[in-house]
């Protein structure tokens, strides 16, 4: 065990030869703070957070250890809390113990086992409340997520539903079939909204509960799909995609992790373009080194302002009402992205593009 | 009596703002409809608006739908309440609601401009009962 790995062990007592004592028998495997009076007490909690478990005897001059604890209990509430006494003292150490104030009591004079004894079920009691308080900490995130993903999610469905039913309450009441038509292309384009928005919940909860499934990859292979993919969209959009694959080694990673990476960054490349700019350019370039992928994918699109820049990975934050978008794409992305343990880094100049740099390690 | 009624549409879906005005012009094709995809945009337009002071103002409505990215319809009525008085009393807002979020729906109906409400999916009934009022 090395010396910072240590428990760490506050000891407070009047005596200063209990105090020496103490040290000496256990400074070994434990690291040990003491204290001859309470003020140095708190000196020693205030500049270590991470003390474990205080033991502390109940008979001192300016204070009683079950005041002492009592004091700190509301302060410094994580570390374990042991009184040392006689059996004087009997009758106030129940009733601390009975309210919760301290964990167990050693009677004197103590042994070494008695001591050790202690520190061992002390420490086990500690880690269990520390990974409770840790994993309250994590529900407590998860149904926060969770409440604003139903209320999202009830936004985004119905939304396009609406419109739907809006543009069939509209048809009824034109007789021109051409408007009709139009109505009817309206009701296509909040179908397939809603088809986009299915799709993206559909990776949200591949990547919240999927495996990994560890593949060779090749980029090659990769970028010619999102090319085949994405050639309607380009075309239509007039967009020049250029692509470029340098990989000379294998490369192992999760296909479906980096997939969901690329569609996603190409599509936002692809949709929040300048719609009056001639020259729209989206360039995907991909280099395999020494077991590192690194992926940049730049566009001269509108860009991003930077006051934005730090929200663009949040959970249905939108820094445009440009074209339809969840809110859940960059999420995904970045799900994605520490999925596969890599890193992603976003610059941007509002007004005249975005580039997004993703390197990821070869399994 | 014939009177022309200025609407401001505020959604982001575009298919939203230009079903509204599909709708409004199929029961007065004279309808002055202009539409805003981000409320931004909208308040610097109502804020630069020009008030009519001949006595003879038209009606102005605004269609203002609450959850947008960017800038929603809390923000919105926020900045407008903060306007000059004589361009808040040239418009009258009416929120976009959806029978889900009631939550929204009583936030929104407290603010004193918000004068009317609509809601989502829009019957042509309260869209009369608007106009009318």
């Amino acid at each position: 065990m090395s010396k910072t790995d240590k428990i760490k062990i506050l000891y407070l007592d009047d005596e200063v030869n209990n105090l020496i004592g103490f040290k000496a028998s256990f400074r070994i495997d434990y690291t040990i703070l003491v204290a001859s009076n309470c003020a140095e007490a708190h000196k020693h909690l205030e500049k270590n957070p991470d003390i474990r478990i205080i033991f502390c005897d109940q008979r001192m001059p300016d204070q009683t250890g079950v005041e002492f604890f009592e004091e700190i209990i509301s302060i410094y509430p994580l570390p374990i809390r042991i009184l040392l006494t006689g059996y004087t003292d009997i009758e106030s150490v129940i009733d601390s113990i009975n309210r919760g104030n301290i964990f167990r009591y050693v009677k004197k004079p103590w042994t070494n086992e008695d001591i050790l004894a202690c520190i061992d079920q002390a420490n086990k009691f500690y880690t269990i409340s520390s990974m409770l308080a840790l994993k309250n900490i994590e529900l407590q995130k998860a149904y926060n997520e969770l409440e604003k993903f139903a209320y999202s999610v009830t936004h985004d469905i119905r939304g396009p539903l609406l419109s739907i039913l809006g543009a069939v309450d509209v048809a009824q009441y034109i007789d021109e079939i051409d408007e009709i038509k139009e109505m009817l292309r309206l009701m296509e384009k909040s179908v397939k909204k809603l088809d986009t928005f299915i799709l993206n919940i559909h990776d949200y909860y591949s990547l919240k509960q999927g495996e990994l499934q560890i593949k060779d990859i090749s980029f090659a292979e990769v970028v010619k799909d999102q090319v085949e993919n994405n050639k309607i969209t380009t075309m239509m959009r007039s967009i020049n995609f250029v692509t470029n694959v340098a990989q000379s080694e294998s490369f192992r990673t999760d296909e479906m992790s980096l997939k969901i990476i690329l569609n996603n960054l190409l599509s936002n490349a692809f949709k929040y373009q300048k719609k009056d700019n001639a020259n729209k350019l989206v360039e995907l370039d991909i280099q395999v080194k020494r077991g590192v992928a690194t992926m940049q994918i730049k566009d001269n699109g509108i860009g991003i302002l930077e006051k934005h820049l730090g929200d663009i990975f949040n959970m249905f934050f939108r820094a445009t009402a440009e074209e339809v978008g969840s809110g859940i794409g960059l999420y995904n992305v970045k799900d994605a992205v520490n999925k596969i343990n890599g890193e992603i880094k976003v610059t941007s100049v509002f007004n005249e593009g975005t580039i997004f740099i993703i390197t990821i390690p070869s399994k | 009596m014939q009177e022309n009624i200025n609407f401001i549409i505020i959604d982001d879906s575009k298919e939203d703002c230009y079903l509204i005005k599909k709708r409004l012009h199929t029961l007065n094709k004279n309808y002055n409809i202009k539409s805003f995809l981000n409320a931004q945009e909208a308040y610097e337009y109502v804020k630069k608006s020009v008030v009519e002071t001949n006595g003879h103002s038209n009606k102005n409505i605004i269609i203002l739908d609450i959850y947008m990215p960017l800038m929603d319809g809390f923000e919105f009525v926020e900045e407008f309440e903060n306007l000059p008085q004589n361009i808040q009393d040239n418009f009258m807002i009416c929120a976009l609601t959806s029978s889900i979020n009631k939550i929204h729906a009583d936030k929104i109906s407290t603010y004193k401009s918000v004068k009317f409400f609509l809601e989502k999916p829009i019957k042509t009934e309260s869209l009369l009962d608007l106009i009318a009022s």
